[in-house]
């Protein structure tokens, strides 16, 4: 199976020009740049117990 | 109630909800990749499920399109066996009954929409595609300096249009190409365009600008009447220089709160109002001469590095917005 490299380079008189050419970066060192960025990111859990973690009389409410 | 559109992970909504937290306003959440179930539906109101929670939207004041669209669950049946008898029922009428059901659930969640937008609002799902070209020209008709743009499937074209003077970039029209591929992430930046370019004379249409050699750029968060202005240095780092979002650990861009000039500031609110937007995020160039170039908007552009750096607290901002505080 082609690699995508291999793919765009077969080709690239079908596809934008920004796809010619692209910058390659390592997972891990993208998701230091996220953390760089953002912050440190959160767990799904931790922001579902953020958004929905009940305060007071109704339902809707949080705290 | 505060309801807020969202997605399952995102750092900026979070901050903006520890905001309400301390004001001890109620909010809900609705991750728009999750599927919601419609309770009722009346020209008035609408009630849905979301992740066990139910929204009345009678109860809701405030808004945030953060993220979205909100997706319709759908519980298809399977196509009755007799019905599969017919191998073009099976390859041709059942998708189109699913496309059809499909297109039902569209009426029901831009309804929903339509509901929300008479809210206290911040943004709006209809403007969370906006079209890098009208973006353009709507800079261009307020008054904005914009880079020389055309859309092209040809290098001759892009040498006949240029005259052969200046340095051209190419970037998406729409988002950044982000692929993977053992370990790698495959980024489509915007990237200067060189003599290897030449080596492919036809492509798929491609957004080609003239490249503005540039002093720093310009971000602005724009919240309502206010802007969150944020000057980013990255001319001097042959990774950044062309497109800033090609960050460098080793090398930080450094970036600073920046005061806009009087005649940008109205520029900016000039554009908004003509592209009908509350909020977004647009990015400038001041030129190597002094002029300041437009280059796009984002109307659900990420702002909590500008935040963050700056120490603007947008998030207060948004939280304040949505209890009605200013």
């Amino acid at each position: 199976m082609k690699s995508l490299k291999e793919f765009i380079e077969d080709h690239r008189n079908s596809l934008p020009l920004c796809l010619h050419r692209m910058s390659n970066i390592q997972v891990r060192e993208a998701e230091q740049l996220h953390a760089v960025k953002m912050g440190p990111s959160r767990s799904t859990k931790e922001i579902k117990e953020v958004q929905f973690k009940p305060i007071s009389k109704t339902s809707y409410t949080c705290d | 109630m505060v309801l807020i559109l969202s997605e399952t992970n995102d750092n900026s909504v979070a901050k903006v909800l520890e905001w309400l937290t301390s004001k001890d306003s109620m909010y809900i959440v609705i991750n728009c990749d999750v599927p919601v179930e419609l309770i009722s539906l009346t020209l008035h109101r609408f009630v849905i499920r979301t992740e066990g929670r139910i929204v009345d939207s009678d109860n809701v004041v405030a808004c945030w399109f953060r993220r979205g669209p909100i997706k319709l669950k759908i519980d298809m049946p399977i196509l009755p066996v007799e019905m599969n008898n017919s191998a073009q029922l099976e390859t041709q009428q059942s998708p189109d009954i699913f496309s059809y059901v499909k297109r039902e659930a569209n009426c029901i969640i831009n309804y929903i929409y339509d509901i929300l937008e008479n809210k206290r609002k911040i943004g709006s799902i209809r403007a969370s595609h906006f079209n890098k070209l009208k973006g353009l020209f709507i800079a261009k008709s307020v008054g904005f300096h914009v880079p020389g743009t055309i859309v092209c499937d040809s290098y001759s074209k892009i040498l006949s249009f240029y005259e052969n003077k200046t340095d051209m970039v190419t970037k998406p029209l729409s988002e950044i190409y982000v692929g993977f591929e053992d370990g790698v992430l495959q980024m489509g930046y915007t990237r200067k365009l060189d003599s290897s370019d030449r080596e492919v004379p036809t492509f798929f249409p491609s957004l080609v600008q003239e490249l503005i050699v540039k002093a720093y750029e310009v971000r602005i968060f724009i919240l309502n009447d206010k802007l969150f202005p944020m000057a980013i240095f990255s001319q001097a780092n042959e990774q950044t220089k062309i497109d800033y979002r090609n960050y460098s650990i080793e090398k930080p861009n450094r970036n600073v709160p920046y005061n806009l000039p009087g005649d940008i500031v109205e520029l900016v609110y000039e554009f908004m109002r003509f592209a009908n937007l509350d909020t977004g995020s647009i990015d400038l160039i001041k030129s190597e001469t002094g002029e300041y170039y437009f280059l796009e908007v984002n109307p659900q552009g990420n702002f909590a590095g500008l935040s963050a750096k700056c120490n603007y607290h947008i998030e207060r901002h948004i939280a304040e917005f949505l209890t009605g505080n200013i």
